[in-house]
């Protein structure tokens, strides 16, 4: 029943009763798993996605009094979700002065030697494919391929403007189309 | 707002084959993690904010709690132990100072009743120690009563020289004399020790 309630009355009620965790635990149950594989998608690898999970809702956590509502909460989350996994990546490339063609190289190597992937040798592909792709057309084609976000809300996620994603993710297609009927 | 239709539609235009191609997820997660994520998160959030709340608070924030431990009932009895110890050291102040302002009277007592007998022993060891044709011959001195020499000696002690006395004086008379003062002064010392056991009554008594 009590996931039954919108989120603003989920807000209203952290925010003004002494049920926070209650509250707060309703919101990670709703938001989690649809997190999680965005941000399994962008790092691949399942410890690294359930860290920064873990990190995205102590963040929202602290921050969930000051949220404005200009946007939804589920938009909110997600661009959270997604500059964590930005930053994680970063600060990979950073620690171990990687270029960007290693890093992707290290997860095109995660799907492959990680036990935590099905053995579909199309889908391994398709995922090879948009491993391939820069970092932000990689995040924009995951949103709309896989998330079916419209470009309004991946918009407000991402900061950029719908054209600019739209080419984005017609660039994308493209490119993974190329890739998979290339064999 | 785009719908569903709109997105598949979208993909169906870029590349069919993408579109018409069946959705998998590659990706396999630990069973049960999901139903674990909020309990891991809300321990997180939990330690972060008690280490959060001990880095803002000062140590006078922070609740004060006494780990040593006294005995039962140290407190109450306390008071009194310092009342009582402050008493006995009251009464053995008072009693030092009794005991001084004794000594210091005795001795001053022992002196000035000392001096004419002293005078008197003086004289006399003079007179009787004096050659007789000394004696015959000093009819002036003969004829002063004791009690004369006793007053003068008193009314002028303080002009006498204590070493020409003294060089008057044999070894014999001298340790006569000494012993007779050692005499006094133990009985006084033993006044002394009398007074020193006089209990507090008996001080708030005088």
């Amino acid at each position: 029943m009590t996931l039954q309630i919108t989120d603003a009355e989920l807000l209203m009620q952290f925010r003004t009763t002494d049920r926070r965790e209650e509250s707060y635990t309703i919101l990670i149950r709703r938001y989690q798993e649809r997190l999680y594989w965005h941000i399994r998608r962008i790092v691949i690898n399942h410890d690294d996605a359930n860290d920064i999970l873990q990190n995205v809702f102590i963040k929202v956590w602290k921050s969930l009094d000051g949220f404005r509502e200009d946007s939804q909460l589920f938009t909110w989350l997600y661009r959270i979700a997604t500059n964590e996994s930005i930053t994680f990546l970063n600060s990979k490339k950073k620690r171990f002065y990687l270029p960007i063609e290693d890093v992707t190289k290290e997860l095109k190597n995660k799907l492959t030697t990680s036990g935590n992937f099905s053995e579909s040798k199309t889908e391994l592909k398709l995922q090879e494919a948009i491993l391939n792709l820069p970092e932000k057309q990689r995040i924009v084609f995951n949103l709309r391929y896989y998330d079916e976000m419209p470009y309004e809300e991946m918009s407000r996620v991402l900061g950029t403007s719908e054209g600019a994603l739209k080419a984005s993710f017609h660039h994308a297609v493209k490119k993974v189309e190329k890739f998979l009927l290339a064999d | 707002m785009e719908n569903r239709n709109d997105i598949l539609n979208e993909l169906k235009q870029l590349s069919l084959f993408l579109a018409e191609r069946k959705k998998e997820n590659l990706f396999i997660v630990p069973e049960n993690y999901f139903s674990s994520v909020e309990h891991n998160v809300m321990e997180k959030i939990y330690a972060e904010s008690v280490s959060a709340e001990l880095k803002n608070s000062s140590l006078k924030e922070i609740k004060k709690q006494e780990v040593f431990d006294v005995p039962y009932g140290y407190f109450e009895r306390l008071p009194n132990e310092i009342l009582q110890k402050t008493s006995r050291k009251k009464s053995q102040s008072i009693l030092e100072g009794v005991n001084e302002y004794f000594q210091y009277s005795f001795r001053l007592t022992h002196l000035l009743a000392a001096t004419p007998m002293l005078a008197v022993m003086i004289l006399a060891i003079l007179v009787l120690t004096k050659p007789a044709d000394v004696i015959e011959n000093d009819s002036a001195i003969a004829q002063v009563s004791n009690e004369e020499i006793s007053n003068y000696l008193s009314e002028n002690i303080s002009s006498l020289d204590e070493s020409s006395i003294v060089a008057q004086m044999d070894d014999n008379s001298i340790s006569k004399l000494t012993s007779g003062i050692e005499q006094e002064a133990n009985e006084y010392d033993e006044l002394l020790i009398d007074a020193t056991q006089v209990t507090i009554d008996d001080i708030q008594n005088l």
